[in-house]
């Protein structure tokens, strides 16, 4: 028995030899310690299950006394504590070997992992809960975005038809990213990393969608425009109509305009070309729409304009005038390639025209070319511009014209107009027009109407608490209305302006021309221009419109649907 | 939702990740998975997650009959319900509108009648959850996995928030053992974050302004490509260049976000793109481009035994007019699809070894002009456009070899376009690799990689700021 305890070892997994009754010594390849009993006597009883070969089982009872299994249990962990010991020495001297490799340059992958791991993780989850806390907590930004000409989003209004559309949570989404605080700030500091993508090539970047279609048409013809006689007698009342009365309308369909809808004028026009952005600097940056041009529908406009004065008549006299864009006077020659030629559209129209005056604007324009013009932040012109256009147009009305001494000359600072917006380019937004207007010193009253000419209320022809990015929209507010200017004038003479955004400067400057004026955007009237015409009594009806209206082919059929609605 | 968005990072993933790592119970966090992915989706698309719900308890139950009937009569047509259910309602939800043109135009040619096209919206991320569902109940049927027994665990496999939407087209084989055994660890963690930094990098500084270049250079679908009538030949070349890097940097950001994400809750997702810039053939291009939907066709349809005899090439021109259409339910990607077949119909033919002798150079060439036109196609989605598309890519269009207002916009963004080219290359692994080597570069790389990482998801992050167009562009897919 002696034999057999002696080399029973604690750890079980070594094999064991073992000596049954009858001295034949078996190998055992596992033995399981089971104890029987703890509290048997003074000595321990314990039973071994042999698993020979796994077929056979034998059990041996085998006397352990309880210092002897203490003993066994001592040397099962002084094995268990060596054996670890040895682990974590090879563990270090491989370490260390690795540490040793790389040093001499066999790769430290290993090396403060875990550490760099760790620091990695714990700034990126700095960095996150930062960013959270901020965009969670802090102020929102609200209102009204000068930049963008529009409100920022507000918080969405929860309801089962808003949740089931998508509205609800697109809408918290928009809300979320509208309103982040300092927004501005952080909006021009994304820009400024934008302007970092490239180097500026002479100075100059191209943003939007550029129109491509320019069609670099030239125009060969020779212009006539002397061939067309103004009549400016004044409307005879020989067809009956009585000018007085026709203006006013029925006190029961004014409707009164709300304060809001003046306060915030919507986008003037949509920037739908390619905007270049030329030089750097205070008054020196520029953009500018570029212009895809179009000889065709140039022909078309003229044809329209020429069924105007068909069906106006030979008393009334009808004038164009191509506004031209700033392209035409400021696009450097390396770029001329991108833009169509505003002077040969010009001409191809002119030359289409029958008995519609021309108002010469661009050489007008062009003689004061360095001066300001045009917004170098926005796709319309100065009022300066305007005046130098009014101008030729009076003389070519044979109307009096007053200089711009007389004007009472108010200025807005900080103008950012509506190609910053659309082309993002901050060095825009840090070079802001300075916007100078006119005031006429004569006597006027200037009233308003609804689109369909319904409405009348009387206002001011200035809102000159226009600002940022609509501060264009000091003259008549919004483009859809229609608008009536009875002045001090007597010379009989009405005249009607048919224009989109651009003409709105002009008509301060026509306040000591004409004995009325009506305004009208042609986008925007809901009725028919020729009845219209005749019933305000018109006697001058001016087209004015920029060159993109001209050679725009919706725009011209928008010009043609007016007049035979 | 989409990962490129404030709300997203800064309100939804923490938010997600703080009920997430509270406890340490995989049940308790498989539940707060399926219910984040559920919000995700049903985020976008409120009415069409319990479509999802739908397809997900459909082919739960079409596995557990698989495998209970298996190579029975039941067995084959859980499986044949499941596909053709599943093809169905992508079908439907994707194909019905085109579909029906197309009838109309052949009718058109014979008769005045028209069918009324259907106006059906695609749910997002339809054409991913389909293919994995569908690879689902097919392993299930070839026994290379065994069904999932809970619902709720297949749910979560199917809607996972990190690959649900766009892909990659995770398969239930590889992500089996971890929906009830996976643990995070600070590798995990710390692997996981720095890959969403990376993908995020890659959408929203580099995609987002490259996709500003190529509406310059090439138009959008608002405006019919206009600009394709008479861009200059240099213009067109370098539009679809640019066109390429896009595509690269704004679906492989998206994968790399996915796989992120997946890391970060214990997941290993299979890579998606491997450089595929850096390839020498087109076949090698597509191991290397959206892997984890070149494997399924590869898997589930190259080698179906369809054509009898003639099965190897007739399979081939399947495979690719199905991945032309999986993009798209329109013309030019069907073309798409076939033009990278032909392509790899004519390698085939060449034969590997023939290949090889070819110098590199040229291979090189061969296959970046071969792919960059690929994408030129599929860009343009209007007929018209692509033609010319096609005509001023030789200048047939009259728009000269070169025009300023290219130089201007490759100037303007020029260090964009370096840098994509650069990135698209493995330039920073293998920058890593040699700065591991000696330990002063070693712990520098770490360093800087640390604080890259922060002043990158800044960036990011302030770019959203002013980013309106933050979609990814493979959610049209």
């Amino acid at each position: 028995m002696k034999d057999t305890r002696d080399k029973i070892n604690p750890d079980a997994s070594r094999r064991v030899s073992v000596k049954k009754a009858g001295n034949k010594e078996v190998e055992v390849k596992s033995i399981k310690i089971i104890q029987e009993n703890a509290d048997h006597d003074a000595a321990q009883r314990r039973k071994l299950t042999f698993d020979l070969n796994g077929k056979q089982k034998e059990e041996i009872k085998i006397t352990i006394s309880p210092e002897r299994i203490k003993e066994m249990e001592k040397g099962k962990r002084k094995a268990e504590k060596e054996h670890k010991a040895n682990r974590r020495r090879a563990a270090r001297t491989k370490a260390q070997a690795q540490r040793h490799a790389a040093i001499k340059g066999g790769g430290a992958e290993a090396q403060y992992k875990n550490e760099f791991m760790f620091i990695n993780v714990c700034v990126i989850i700095i960095v996150i809960s930062a960013l959270t806390f901020s965009l969670v907590f802090l102020k929102r930004s609200s209102g009204f975005s000068q930049s963008e000409n529009r409100d920022l989003y507000t918080f969405p209004k929860f309801s089962v038809e808003s949740y089931f559309n998508g509205e609800f949570t697109k809408g918290i989404t928009n809300f979320f990213t509208d309103t982040v605080p300092s927004r501005e700030k952080l909006k021009s500091l994304t820009k400024d990393f934008k302007s970092m993508l490239g180097i500026s090539l002479s100075n100059a970047s191209v943003a939007g969608n550029v129109d491509s279609n320019v069609k670099h048409e030239e125009f060969t013809g020779t212009v006539n425009t002397g061939n067309v006689s103004i009549y400016t007698g004044g409307k005879p009342s020989t067809d009956g109509t009585d000018t007085d009365n026709l203006a006013t309308t029925p006190e029961g369909t004014t409707t009164k305009k709300t304060e809001n809808s003046m306060t915030k004028p919507e986008i003037i026009d949509k920037i739908e070309n390619g905007i270049l952005v030329i030089n750097k600097g205070t008054d020196e940056v520029r953009a500018m729409e570029l212009y895809g041009g179009s000889f065709t529908t140039g022909k078309k406009f003229a044809e329209v304009l020429n069924s105007y004065k068909k069906d106006l008549g030979d008393y009334v006299n009808v004038y164009n005038m191509c506004i031209p864009m700033a392209v035409a006077y400021y696009l450097p020659e390396e770029f001329e390639d991108q833009s169509a030629s505003v002077i040969d559209n010009i001409n191809n129209i002119r030359s289409y025209l029958s008995g519609v005056a021309d108002v010469d604007a661009y050489s007008a324009l062009l003689e004061h070319k360095d001066e300001y013009i045009y917004s170098r932040t926005d796709h319309h012109w100065q009022p300066l511009g305007a005046y130098y256009a009014a101008k030729v147009f009076a003389e070519t009305a044979f109307v009096d014209f007053a200089d711009l001494s007389t004007y009472e000359k108010l200025v807005k600072d900080e103008f950012v107009g509506t190609l910053y917006g659309s082309s993002g380019d901050e060095e825009l937004n840090r070079n802001p027009d300075t916007f100078t207007y006119y005031k006429p010193s004569n006597e006027y009253t200037t009233y308003y109407y609804n689109t369909d000419f319904t409405g009348k209320e009387q206002s001011t022809l200035f809102f000159d608490f226009a600002t940022g990015i609509n501060t264009y929209s000091v003259f008549l507010g919004k483009d859809n209305i229609v608008t009536q200017i009875d002045t001090d004038v007597t010379n009989g003479r009405t005249l009607v302006i048919y224009k989109d955004s651009f003409g709105n400067a002009l008509v301060p400057f026509l306040t000591g021309s004409f004995e009325h004026i009506y305004v009208c955007d042609y986008r925007y009237s809901d009725f028919n221009a020729i009845e219209f015409c005749n019933q305000v009594g018109a006697t001058d009806v001016l087209f004015a419109t920029s060159l993109f209206t001209s050679t725009s082919s919706s725009k011209v059929d928008q010009i043609e649907y007016n007049r035979v609605r | 939702m989409v990962f490129a968005d404030l709300f997203f990072l800064y309100v939804f993933l923490p938010l997600c990740l703080i009920m997430y790592f509270i406890s340490k119970n995989t049940a308790y966090r498989n539940v707060i998975l399926v219910f984040f992915s559920l919000v995700f989706y049903a985020w976008g698309e409120p009415v069409y997650v319990f479509l999802l719900v739908f397809t997900a308890f459909f082919d739960y139950c079409n596995g557990r009959i698989i495998e209970k009937y298996r190579d029975r009569f039941k067995g084959k047509l859980a499986l044949a319900c499941s596909i053709i259910v599943d093809l169905s309602i992508l079908g439907f939800f994707k194909y019905s509108g085109f579909f029906v043109e197309n009838i109309n135009n052949l009718l058109g040619l014979f008769s005045s009648i028209s069918l009324p096209v259907p106006d059906v919206r695609l749910p997002i991320g339809i054409s991913f959850y389909t293919f994995q569902t569908i690879s689902y109940t097919v392993d299930c049927y070839w026994g290379k996995v065994k069904a999932q027994k809970s619902f709720g665990k297949y749910l979560m496999y199917l809607s996972l928030f990190p690959q649900l939407v766009a892909g990659p087209i995770v398969r239930y084989s590889v992500i089996q053992n971890e929906i009830d055994n996976r643990r995070t660890t600070l590798e995990d963690l710390s692997v996981g974050f720095s890959r969403i930094i990376l993908g995020l990098s890659k959408k929203v500084i580099i995609a987002n302004n490259l996709s500003t270049m190529v509406n310059s250079l090439c138009g959008e679908v608002s405006n019919g490509y206009a600009i394709m009538e008479g861009q200059s030949v240099v213009g067109t070349w370098l539009g679809i260049i640019t066109i390429a890097l896009w595509y690269y940097f704004d679906f492989s950001g998206y994968s790399d976000i996915a796989i992120g994400l997946g890391r970060i809750f214990g997941f290993r997702f299979d890579e998606n793109f491997r450089y595929p810039f850096i390839c020498k053939n087109i076949t090698e291009f597509w191991q290397r481009w959206h892997i984890s939907l070149g494997t399924f066709f590869r898997d589930y349809l190259l080698y179906l035994p369809l054509f009898g005899k003639r099965r190897q090439y007739a399979n081939l021109f399947l495979v690719w007019f199905c991945t032309g259409l999986w993009h798209g339910a329109s013309w030019n990607f069907i073309f798409w699809g076939l033009y990278y077949g032909i392509f790899i119909f004519i390698e085939m033919k060449i034969g590997k070894k023939r290949m090889k002798k070819i110098p590199k150079i040229l291979t090189h060439i061969y296959s970046k002009a071969i792919i960059v036109v690929g994408f030129g196609i599929f860009y343009f989605e209007s007929l018209p456009a692509l033609g010319n598309f096609f005509k001023a890519l030789v200048g047939a269009n009259g728009g000269g070899l070169i025009d300023s207002k290219t130089q201007l916009i490759l100037m303007n963004n020029i260090w964009l376009v370096i840098a994509a080219v650069i990135f698209s290359m493995p330039v920073v692994g293998k920058l890593k690799e040699i700065m591991s080597k000696r330990q002063g570069t070693y712990i520098l790389a770490n360093s800087m990689g640390i604080v890259l990482n922060a002043g990158l998801l800044l960036l990011c992050s302030l770019l959203l700021v002013d980013s309106t167009n933050n979609v990814f562009l493979y959610f049209r897919f």
